[in-house]
């Protein structure tokens, strides 16, 4: 697992932590505790559920919660089961929702699970001990019992008159007394016991009396159950409760024991760095976590009463755009990316306090390593400046390594658009001659006319307009890399010159009849077939041989369709900064109507559609409805060739997207399986996991089945 | 292999725990050791020829002290309802949670059993309310997990019934 979270902090807490893959197996973060090691099964990815089966039905309600992206923590209880090696042990599994990551803790209880159990059975044995007293007093209570003065007995059956008096029934003799309650009783106990006896006598229900007795052990706790007996009387059975009493609190303080583990888990989140922020009704900062401070760079009480757009934008304007991203249904709002002052990369999420919707919850999500992650990644996807990861393109790469160190001229071939250029900065960079110049000149933009002028320079007044000298771009070249883009288009006279100056590796400006010596490697490229141009004598052959000494032939991108998302998410990530929109990605139509398109401008014509989609997207997410009219009816087209839709990877920023259509299949699904979701991911041939988070993304209610 | 997930319900020291021991490992001890939470079990069963994994959930017993999580039941192909013979109020309580269940996942195949048959001297249900409990979907037993009376039937209706539910 990768990102934010740090894997030696849950080993170290002896924490199993589990995320949720879309096949709903499960990713282990590595290290594991040597007891889960131990306990696991050693395939990966895992299969909790089968493992342990007591997950299974727990990973149901995980689901459910994972797709309602609650905040907070769902605990599965305490729940024993022997794992993979047989040995039996007391677990309790945790759900949560973190960075946009479905995880899964284990915790294994030891002690502290012992002593609640241990507790427990204290509690229970006592309160089965005096439901057995009270049992047998009623059944002895008829027939008349024995019974002696009231101490500080544990257990008793009194009868009682409505007087007050009573006779203590506890063995099979005779009842003794009467006694009178005040000999005892504290006196404000006695109205209390007196007021409960008339009303059980007169309604005939039974009645329940709590009260303290000093004794010279000290304190104890009595409870007495009153029951309504022959006309006027009354029995009680009196418990002391004093071990009860004193279990509950044990429990209460077991309890917030495991409360204060929630907290533990709170800091947990805060060492992950995930901020929170609790909004107050006004939409002001009314608490402010640590890491929420350490994110910002700002301590906590700055934080606090602040309105929460100013919090996070400098700027009228991205405020403004902050907080329409807020008003957005949740399920359509998604996470919205910043930079703090700090210059962290920041993803900030909004949720409903579930105890009050009236009030927001902020999380703040540093996503600086994810992002410094995304951009390694894209670095082995690139070669210099070039978007691909597709085998077509590894081949340029090796091609470029190749040739690069060599003096030789290169002859990059390739359609309109297709990064032509950009290869042979490539092949630049990598050779010996990266520190000196490159110089890129389009062949197709020169007229005739100034042609040659501009190459090779000329002396003032060598033609009209020449006033003075001027330096050529093989000068200017000099030392470094000069690239003749679009080669097939230089006009013949200067085809000669070229093929000289190739020869010669020497330059005379016009006008001049002094050569100079160069050193300047050269690069050339076309998009034009240039045995087609010999044939028909637009080109000279002998040109043509020395400069295709190499060859490189840059794909078009109807060829490398599993690079188109990289590409796109690398433009959008270029006009997100210039926009300023928090745009995040492209919806799943658009990004199959990408796999599709023929591309015929190639990545130049991908570029001004993202352009396009992101001046126009109006959410995070750039839609179909976004992109360039052309585009749309392509999409309206027969559906396009599934296999080319299946070359598309998944795309690292890609965030998937409302649709009418889809929420339409997933409705369709969920009415055929009757409800049954399972079954509904099932028809629809997809994981339950998925089909949970798609629901929520959709905004489905999910039903219950 | 076919799964069967069979849960426990009843007051507490009813015999929960004491019953599936009984069932899975064929052993009994007079010590109480309340449970705390869940407990899993597992045992092979063969139900007209074909073999069947239960998975038995030993649920914590409800009292004053703790709730039943109707969440543990999802899934259970059946349950098993468990009363102590010897305390009358834990038959009502079989009965509150077997409705609680109903009501939380629809009808499922149950067996109720009065457990401590070997009490039986102690027991105060009148054969009466017995002959009343009755039911053709829901076989009544006299179990004792001390003598392993009627444990292997208890477990064995309920795969069965189950089993049957689904063809
Ligand atoms: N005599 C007798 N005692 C039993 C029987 N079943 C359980 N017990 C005892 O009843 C107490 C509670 O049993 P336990 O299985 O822990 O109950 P649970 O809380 O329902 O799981 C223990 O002391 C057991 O030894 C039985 O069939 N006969
Ligand atoms: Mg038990």
């Amino acid at each position: 697992m990768n990102g934010p979270l740090s894997a030696a902090l849950p080993a170290a807490l002896d924490l199993a932590v589990f995320v949720e893959r879309d096949d709903a197996g499960f990713d282990a973060l590595e290290p594991l505790p040597a007891w889960a090691g131990a306990a696991l099964p050693l395939e990966r990815p895992l299969r909790l559920g089968a493992c342990f089966l007591f997950l299974d039905t727990f990973l149901l309600d995980a689901a459910d919660f994972w797709a309602e992206r609650r905040p907070g923590v769902l605990r599965s209880g305490p729940w024993t089961e022997a794992g993979r090696d047989g040995v039996e042990q007391t677990f309790e599994a945790l759900a949560l929702f973190h960075a946009d990551r479905r995880v899964l803790i284990l915790e294994r209880l030891g002690e502290e699970f012992q002593q609640l159990q241990q507790s427990l059975q204290t509690a229970r044995e006592a309160a089965l001990h005096a439901q057995r007293i009270g049992l047998l007093a009623v059944a002895l209570g008829a027939r008349g019992v024995n019974a002696r003065p009231l101490g500080t007995v544990a257990e008793t059956v009194l009868l009682l008159e409505p007087g007050g008096d009573y006779r203590e029934l506890v063995e099979p003799r005779p009842p003794e007394g009467p006694y009178r309650l005040a000999d005892w009783l504290p006196a404000a106990a006695v109205s209390a016991l007196r007021e409960r006896i008339g009303t059980c006598v007169r309604q005939r229900r039974s009645q329940q009396v709590s009260y303290t007795l000093e004794t010279p052990e000290g304190p104890r706790a009595f409870e007495a159950r009153l029951l309504p007996f022959n006309d006027d009387q009354a029995l009680a059975v009196l418990r002391d409760v004093t071990q009860r009493v004193e279990a509950e609190q044990e429990l209460e303080r077991r309890a917030q024991r495991l409360r204060r583990l929630e907290d533990d888990l709170a800091l947990l989140l805060d060492e992950l760095d995930v901020g929170a922020i609790v909004l107050d009704e006004e939409g002001r900062c009314a608490f402010a976590s640590q890491a929420a401070g350490r994110i910002l760079a700002a301590p906590i009480e700055a934080l606090r009463a602040r309105p929460w757009p100013e919090i996070f934008a400098e700027s009228p304007v991205e405020r403004r755009e902050l907080l329409a991203w807020a008003k957005r249904p949740a399920a359509q709002r998604g996470r919205s990316p910043l930079l703090s002052p700090a210059g962290l990369h920041l993803e900030l999420d909004l949720r409903e306090d579930p105890r009050n919707p009236a009030r927001g919850l902020l999380f703040l999500y540093d996503v600086t390593e994810v992002q410094a992650l995304r951009r390694r990644l894209d670095e082995t996807a690139r070669f210099g400046e070039i978007v691909g990861a597709s085998p077509v393109m590894g081949d340029v790469y090796r091609l470029i390594e190749d040739f690069a160190p060599m003096p030789t001229t290169v002859l990059i071939e390739g359609e309109t658009g297709v990064g032509k250029e950009l290869a042979a900065r490539a092949l630049h960079q990598r050779s010996p001659r990266h520190a000196g110049p490159f110089v890129a000149v389009n062949c197709a933009g020169l007229p005739e006319s100034l042609a040659a002028g501009q190459l090779f320079g000329h002396k003032r007044g060598a033609f009209t307009g020449a006033i003075q000298d001027q330096r050529g771009l093989f000068e200017a070249a000099n030392g470094g890399t000069l690239f003749l883009d679009e080669i097939g288009d230089l006009p013949p006279a200067v085809q000669t010159t070229l093929l000289r100056v190739i020869q010669e590796r020497e330059i005379l400006r016009l006008g001049e009849t002094t050569p100079r010596k160069i050193d300047v490697r050269l690069l050339t490229a076309t998009h034009r077939n240039l045995e087609t141009e010999v044939r028909e004598g637009r080109f000279r052959s002998d040109l043509l041989y020395r400069i295709r000494v190499a060859r490189i032939r840059v794909p078009p991108l109807r060829e490398r369709v599993g690079d188109i998302p990289l590409l796109a998410a690398k433009f959008l990530q270029e006009f997100r900064g210039l926009t300023g929109k928090p745009l995040r990605g492209f919806s799943n139509e658009v990004l199959r109507l990408f796999a599709a398109h023929s591309w015929p401008g190639n990545v130049r014509e991908l570029r001004s559609v993202v352009e396009y989609g992101a001046i126009r997207a109006r959410t995070a997410e750039v839609g179909l409805a976004d992109l360039p009219p052309e585009m749309h009816a392509e999409a309206a087209a027969p559906a396009p060739d599934p296999s080319r839709v299946q070359a598309a990877p998944d795309l690292p920023l890609a965030a998937a997207g409302g649709d009418g259509d889809e929420s339409e299949r997933y409705r369709g699904a969920i009415e055929r399986a009757g409800g049954n979701r399972t079954k509904a991911a099932r028809l629809l041939g997809i994981s339950r996991a998925t089909f949970y988070r798609r629901l929520a993304q959709l905004g489905i209610e999910p039903q219950q089945d | 292999m076919i799964l069967q997930k069979i849960c426990l319900l009843g007051a507490t020291a009813v015999g929960k725990t004491s019953l599936v021991r009984r069932f899975v490992q064929g052993i009994f001890s007079d010590r109480y050791l309340t449970t705390v939470g869940v407990r899993i079990d597992k045992r092979e069963v063969e139900i007209e020829g074909e073999r069947i994994q239960l998975v038995v959930w030993d649920l914590s017993g409800e009292d004053e002290f703790a709730q039943l999580q109707m969440r543990y039941l999802r899934g259970s192909a059946g349950w098993i309802l468990v009363a102590d013979g010897t305390r009358p109020e834990t038959l009502d309580k079989a009965l509150e949670l077997h409705q609680r269940a109903v009501d939380a996942l629809g009808d499922r195949p149950a067996a109720l059993l009065l457990n401590k048959a070997d009490l039986v001297d102690q027991w105060r249900f009148s054969d009466e309310r017995i002959a009343k409990l009755q039911s053709a979907e829901r076989p009544v037993l006299r179990s004792s997990a001390k003598t392993g009376a009627s444990v292997e039937e208890a477990f064995a209706s309920v795969a069965a019934a189950a089993r049957s539910r689904l063809r």
